[in-house]
């Protein structure tokens, strides 16, 4: 569903992303970790274009990403986003934060809007907070109403950079739980995380990055018991050790 | 003094207030008001436009738009206004008359000034923002409109009432092309009267000052009423 080919990128002089190659299938849960500054986050949004690339193709569902005439706000539209810092619109409440888009873009009526929004909230277990303001609502709740918002646009690929690393520790675990239904109901994800936890039990892949490459892509039974790479090896034999 | 700035007042109230309306012209401290508040209502949609372009991506937008800016904005109102009352019949034939050559030089000058409120409010919206309502589809436009000016504009709003306060005590500029806006009005009446000079300018002092510092403490108590139910991303 999504094909990396040979993806670089520069910063100037810096190489941020260094001939990244790597497929996700459809319905597959790709994990993407690694020490800070590896170009995890960089790669994630190359995806939907928030950030250009310097070489390579991207190809989603077989159509090359930045081909001539491609319209960019069509491709956005077909993936769900969400942030580490959640970037809910403080000025709207949750509800009218979902309905936003579909409405602007004509995807449903108001009405229809309303609905989904509302089931959507439900779906992530916060229905009862459709009419708060963002500044009323805990990190974990925006996070969930910002996954919810994502997937009002009803995505067949959601990607997730950094989710959980702004929570706090207690409120992770909600978040990681609605990532952990949506993994389950088949969704096609593409996760920039830290929480190993969910990336042993969620994942059918993980990618490895460190310095802009891809080290190792493995299972994750492969990648926690015998990871290959010694750079890998030493991500989490520093993990293990906190 | 009290007893003569109050006979003062007493004699002189509907001059000072409305000028020789309905004998003349509209004038006095309603006229600075009215012209006042139609130069901010008018600049803010033409305000709103700059400020945009200014941040634009297109460099075609930018560039014009700041260049306009930083030109307005490096020369005194009372250049502008003699250019456009003495300078502009002679381009273009038309004669305006005081009232509405003011009216035009404050329109000019609140737009850009509004413009710059816009734009630094834009630019001060966390980046965020932009993504996540482009990361949903929503075009540059859409992004604009629905996410990122509604948040820019609340935020604003002490700004645009403080630009208000500009343009009032700027109105009193009007009086170099005979404007008979309320300083001008005060200078008749003090030549009229001619022994009370400091009750007659303390009188139109207390009223700037009650206008402008009513206004003033408004925007203040608008910024901190913002301040308690944040609108802003941060």
């Amino acid at each position: 569903m999504i094909a990396l080919d040979k993806v670089n990128k520069w910063y100037g002089a810096y190489h941020a992303l260094v001939d990244v190659t790597g497929q996700v299938a459809r319905n597959e849960v790709v994990v993407v970790c690694g020490p800070s500054g590896s170009g995890k986050s960089t790669l994630i949004r190359t995806l939907n274009r928030l950030e250009e690339i310097d070489g390579g193709r991207i190809a989603i569902d077989g159509g090359d990403i930045h081909a001539k005439g491609v319209d960019v706000n069509a491709l956005r539209a077909g993936i769900g986003f969400v942030f580490q810092s959640f970037n809910l619109f403080p000025h709207l409440t949750a509800l009218e934060n979902c309905m936003l888009a579909p409405v602007q873009l004509k995807r449903a009526t108001k009405r229809e809007a309303r609905e989904q929004a509302l089931a959507l909230l439900d779906q992530v277990g916060l229905a009862h907070k459709a009419d708060a303001y963002p500044n009323a609502l805990s990190g974990g709740q925006q996070q969930r109403v910002a996954i919810a918002r994502a997937l009002a646009m009803r995505p067949p690929i959601m990607l997730f950079d950094e989710p959980t690393s702004a929570l706090d520790p207690e409120m992770v675990g909600e978040v990681l739980g609605v990532m952990r239904s949506l993994a389950q109901g088949g969704m096609t994800m593409v996760c920039v995380t830290h929480e190993m936890g969910f990336a042993r039990d969620v994942a059918d892949r993980i990618w490895f990055m460190a310095e802009g490459k891809i080290l190792e892509k493995a299972t994750p039974e492969g990648f926690f018991t015998q990871p290959q790479h010694p750079r890998a090896q030493q991500f989490l034999a520093d993990r293990r050790r906190d | 003094m009290l007893t003569s700035m109050l006979e003062l007042i007493d004699t002189y109230w509907l001059y000072f207030l409305v000028g020789q309306y309905p004998d003349g012209p509209l004038g006095g401290l309603v006229l600075t008001v009215l012209l006042s508040g139609a130069a901010l209502v008018l600049a803010l949609p033409l305000g709103l436009m700059l400020g945009i372009a200014r941040v634009s991506p297109y460099r075609a937008l930018r560039w014009p738009t700041s260049v306009l800016v930083q030109l307005v904005r490096a020369v005194p109102l009372l250049l502008v206004l003699f250019w456009v009352y003495f300078f502009l019949p002679a381009v273009t034939g038309v004669k305006t008359g005081q009232a509405s050559t003011m009216l035009i030089v404050l329109v000019i000058f609140d737009s850009v000034y509004l413009a710059e409120i816009v734009a630094a409010g834009i630019r001060a919206l966390p980046q965020g923002q932009f993504e996540s309502a482009r990361s949903l589809g929503l075009s540059y436009g859409q992004a604009l409109r629905r996410v990122v000016l509604p948040q820019t504009l609340r935020n604003g709003l002490p700004s645009i009432v403080s630009q208000l306060v500009s343009t009032i005590k700027a109105t009193s500029l009007g009086y170099i092309i005979g404007l008979s806006e309320v300083s001008f009005i005060a200078t008749q009446i003090n030549t009229l009267v001619f022994t009370q000079a400091v009750q007659v300018y303390l009188i139109l002092a207390l009223t700037y000052f009650i206008l402008c510092f009513g206004l003033s403490r408004l925007a203040f108590l608008l910024e901190r009423r913002l301040q308690r139910r944040p609108a802003q991303a941060s």
